[in-house]
């Protein structure tokens, strides 16, 4: 049995007993009616949940237990005696069932046909006559003489209460009452806290005594208990949805499955009960309204069964729910337009709003788009209800829509006054808490792993081989430092959403707690800095840093750019800044670049036209084959993907790129040789982190695996390399690496190498230059060769000598190519 | 509070120099100021957290309030405002009185005072500003933007 049917039982033997009290009030005094529509509402939940149970039995006899109670609400005056007696016999019948199913956890077989007349014989006639033939109503009250006093139900058949195992049992308790329990068990560790200080100040090792350890020891079991008490699995939320969502794909035809992520994320049990109707809201309208009939589903050539998914996950002391479906996406410009005819828009608002921007729209009353009324959804209830219940939670709704692809819905809500774990820092003379989840890894900074490279105003980090933005903790709290650079300072490694992290550095880590977190008053929650507060074990209060806040103001989120709005952006070189055109792979993938100079074209490629082939992907682009430069791709309900058209003029590829961002200007902060496979380094795009990707490697690895006719023909016509060629190396600064390095490499390859200190001394036009800045191979260097420039980290050696090598045969044929007058 | 009753009782404290009565029915609690851990980035007005038998307070600085300078931290009158605690750092307490009469300002304040809309009584012979406690949270919220 399931802690839901525990739930059940232990909730409808309560209430059983409650409702017989109840009702023979009413009979006794039938002037005072309050107590009538609890007895009512609660026969109606017995009959509701028996049935979410498969309870038949207990389903049919509520069932008619309520129908008799309606007739007699509804009937001036007294109830007969006979009625109440009729439904005391129904509640104990219930009663009884409920103790069988909690010791064999299924409803025992049985027939309550005679019962069932019985109770109904009050309100209809032929179940009366029925009822009469066959004896069955005096047949009850003569079995069950004391009917009248029900409540007292221990007697005649009935197991008493106390059969019933422990753990099957449980209480329904208001949470003030645990929110009380849960203040006076901390009260109870500071006290405690207290009584240690005192006997430490006498002198005395508290250790040694065994009671007061025993105390600890019990007191931490208790305030463990107690915590629990709290908070449930999100199991509890979701194990209602697969039914519910059987129920109305049956009622509308359609073919679902649902897949339920996360259940094991732990709720206020407040939250719970304040987040299923939503939920179910959510998921009625994601399979009426989001998922196609299934002959749409099949046109756009999408599997016939409709895919939804619920994932919960925690991010600090939030909760997000995500109700995401594989349907059509959002009627974009029907809500639009329903928007502006209900008046809450106009068109020039319109004009200005993102697609984003239009999809929030449909959380604005009175917008609902279904084409006709599906007794499901559309009855009136819209999503400004569910956003309006979910902010009166303190939680945030977003909705994000994709057109062929699906809708998803997020939920964010907090779970306040919940238990999270937290590292506890120090800065100033105080402690602050950071939620355990947000923190990757903690390290010192005076770890190998790590190395530091403040640049600009923007801090960055190495650590390993990641590069991470960096702040302070006492600059964010506006605190004086607390150490000198370089002493024993701690690094946090947090997440932040959208998978970015940054590193923040603090003067100290104290300890892991377990924090019971309290909401902040507005006064400090409009501070920005802060979650929540706490009070740990030594009695000073703390507070929670919003560590997301802190990243969206310190760091930038790379999640919020998103709108494309080309710039024109002329190339110069001179300062080391070049054109990039922003994208993402995936999504939720960090934002990468790739240079515009190697860009020729963003493409919608139909999915037909993309094949994978000897462990290569393949995409035909206006009838010639090109390579993708991707091992798979991720899967997609879409019909076409779009990729960037890469082209260095003689090689072409494909670069999938799910999301593309913009046209932006970047340097390359930091050029790291070990960043990843890919990468020339990093740049940072208003304080977000860029991952600038090696567009010469993506060319070089993947642009010559399969080749159009073209191309092809090209490379018919190469002639073998061969001879000393002459080759020129610029270095300024006259360093190790290009003498004893690079000129000996590029000499043992055939070349004629000549190492000159100023790009003016070179001589001979049309020969490879590669120049160095005058930070040597620190910097991205570059190459002058076949009149392209080239500008690549010093590492990537196998490129280089690619380029060099072919350079001087590609060139000649590559006509359409500006400035190729100055190759040999 | 020109509807109250006489003889209500009032919480009579000093803030700066000044006397002042808050009605004794929204003071929870009177406890000695000790340990206030401050809160970077918050509004001046706000001194800081302070724990009381495991409740959380934020603590206003109420001579700040009223452009006085800080005062000793003297007592704490503990308030619950929207759920959450607030302790009023007051720099004396005086007594639990009851007060008679409690009328607008013949005149206007100073400008310090009036923002909280303080009424007049009389206590032993000596003008008492009466101020609804819960106006002390107010007034920083309202001034976040300038102060923060």
């Amino acid at each position: 049995m399931d802690d839901l049917l525990r739930e059940f039982v232990g909730e409808t033997l309560d209430m059983m007993d409650a409702v017989a009290g109840d009702l023979v009030a009413w009979e006794a005094d039938p002037a005072d009616r309050s107590g009538l529509d609890g007895i009512f509402r609660t026969v109606h939940t017995v009959k509701g949940s028996s049935g979410f149970f498969d309870l038949p039995r207990i389903t049919a006899i509520a069932h008619a237990a309520e129908e008799l109670l309606d007739v007699l609400r509804s009937r001036k005056g007294a109830p007969t005696r006979a009625s109440v007696a009729m439904v005391l016999v129904a509640f104990d019948k219930i009663r009884e069932l409920t103790h069988a199913i909690s010791t064999a956890g299924a409803e025992p077989p049985g027939d309550d046909s005679r019962l069932i007349v019985a109770l109904l014989a009050d309100i209809r006639t032929d179940d009366r006559k029925a009822a009469q033939a066959g004896g069955a109503l005096p047949d009850f009250l003569d079995a069950k003489p004391t009917a009248g006093d029900a409540d007292d139900g221990h007697d005649g058949p009935h197991l008493p209460a106390d059969d019933v195992p422990q753990a099957w049992r449980s209480v329904r308790v208001p949470l003030e009452l645990l929110d009380e329990l849960m203040s006076g068990v901390s009260d109870l560790v500071l006290a405690r806290n207290e009584v240690a200080a005192q006997l430490r100040s006498r002198g005395q090792d508290v250790t040694e005594f065994a009671a007061f350890e025993r105390m600890s020891q019990l007191l931490g079991a208790v305030r463990s208990t107690v915590s629990n008490m709290r908070m449930v699995p999100l199991r509890h939320l979701y194990a209602p949805l697969p039914r519910l969502v059987r129920q109305v794909a049956d009622e509308l035809g359609k073919q679902v499955t649902l897949s339920l992520e996360g259940s094991e994320v732990e709720i206020d049990r407040e939250l719970v009960e304040a987040l299923r109707d939503p939920m179910l809201h959510m998921l009625r309208n994601a399979i009426d309204h989001g998922l196609e009939s299934a002959s749409a589903r099949a046109a756009s050539g999408k599997s016939l069964v409709g895919k939804v998914t619920v994932a919960a996950r925690q991010v600090g002391n939030r909760i997000l729910i995500s109700i995401s479906d594989d349907g059509g996406g959002l009627p974009i410009e029907a809500i639009v337009a329903r928007a502006m005819k209900a008046g809450h828009v106009k068109s020039e608002d319109i004009a200005g709003m993102d697609e984003a921007r239009k999809a929030e729209l449909v959380f604005l009353p009175g917008l609902s788009t279904a084409q006709a009324i599906t007794g499901i959804s559309g009855r009136g209830v819209g999503m400004d209800v569910v956003r309006a219940n979910i902010e009166r939670l303190g939680g945030v709704i977003r909705i994000a829509s994709k057109a062929g692809e699906g809708v998803t819905l997020t939920l964010d809500v907090p779970m306040t006054l919940t238990i999270i774990s937290a590292l506890a820092v120090d800065a100033g003379n105080q402690s602050f808490a950071i939620p355990r989840s947000v923190i990757d890894e903690v390290m010192l900074v005076s770890s190998d792993a790590v190395q530091r490279h403040d640049m600009h105003a923007a801090g960055l980090v190495r650590i390993r081989d990641r590069v991470l933005p960096h702040v302070r903790l006492e600059t964010i709290l506006g605190l004086p430092d607390a150490k000198a650079d370089g002493a024993d300072r701690a690094l946090i490694i947090c997440r932040q959403g959208g998978g970015a992290a940054f590193a923040l550095e603090v003067p100290d880590v104290r300890d892991h707690e377990e924090l019971v977190i309290k909401p902040l008053p507005p006064i400090l929650l409009a501070i920005g800095l802060y979650s929540g507060l706490s009070l740990p074990d030594n009695g000073q209060p703390m507070l929670v840093l919003d560590m997301e806040g802190i990243a969206r103001r310190h760091i930038g989120s790379a999640t919020v750019r998103a709108a494309v709005t080309p710039k024109a952006v002329e190339q110069s070189q001179d300062d080391g800044r070049a054109s990039w055109l922003t994208y993402r792979d995936h999504n939720g993938q960090p934002w990468r670049a790739v240079p515009m100079a190697h860009v020729e074209r963003i493409c919608d490629i139909a999915l037909n036209h993309i094949h994978a082939s000897g462990g290569r992907m393949v995409a035909k682009v206006d009838e010639q084959l090109l390579a993708v430069a991707a091992e798979c791709l991720p899967e997609t309900s879409a019909s076409t993907r779009r990729m960037i058209r890469l082209s260095d003029g003689y090689r072409t590829v494909m670069l999938p790129a799910s999301q593309i961002g913009d046209t932006v200007e970047l340097k390359a902060e930091l050029a790291a040789d070990d960043i990843g496979s890919g990468l020339i380094g990093m740049a940072l795009l208003d304080g977000a982190l860029v991952e600038l990707v090696d567009s010469y490697g993506v060319l070089a690895s993947h642009g010559e695996t399969v080749t159009g006719p073209h191309t092809q023909q090209q490379h018919d016509e190469h002639e073998p390399a061969g001879g000393a060629q002459p080759l020129w190396i610029v270095d300024p600064a006259g360093g190790e690496w290009a003498a004893s390095f690079l000129v000996p490499t590029l000499t043992a390859a055939g070349y004629q190498v000549a190492l000159v200190s100023d790009r003016q001394k070179v001589t001979s036009d049309g020969a490879p230059v590669i120049s160095l800045t005058s930070h040597g191979p620190a910097e991205l260097l570059t190459l002058e060769a076949a009149g392209t420039v080239h500008r690549m980290p010093a590492y990537d050696r196998s490129t280089l000598m690619r380029i060099i090598e072919e350079a001087p045969e590609a060139a000649p044929n590559r006509s359409k190519r500006k400035g190729r007058g100055a190759s040999a | 509070m020109s509807e109250t009753a006489k003889g209500d009782l009032y919480l009579l404290c000093r803030i700066g120099a000044t006397s002042v009565a808050f009605p004794a029915a929204a003071i929870e609690a009177v406890v000695k100021a000790t340990s206030i851990v401050a809160i970077p980035g918050a509004p001046a007005a706000v001194r800081g957290l302070a724990a009381i038998r495991s409740r959380l307070l934020t603590v206003i600085d109420c001579a700040f309030i009223v452009d006085r300078p800080h005062g000793a931290d003297g007592f704490m009158a503990i308030i619950t405002v929207s759920g959450h605690g607030y302790g009023l750092l007051l720099e004396d307490v005086i007594d639990v009185v009851e007060l008679e009469a409690v009328q607008p300002l013949p005149c206007s304040p100073q400008p310090a005072w009036q923002k909280l809309q303080p009424m007049l009584a009389d206590y032993a012979g000596e003008p008492v500003l009466v101020i609804d406690s819960d106006r002390f949270i107010d007034i920083p919220q309202r001034n976040l933007s300038q102060a923060a």
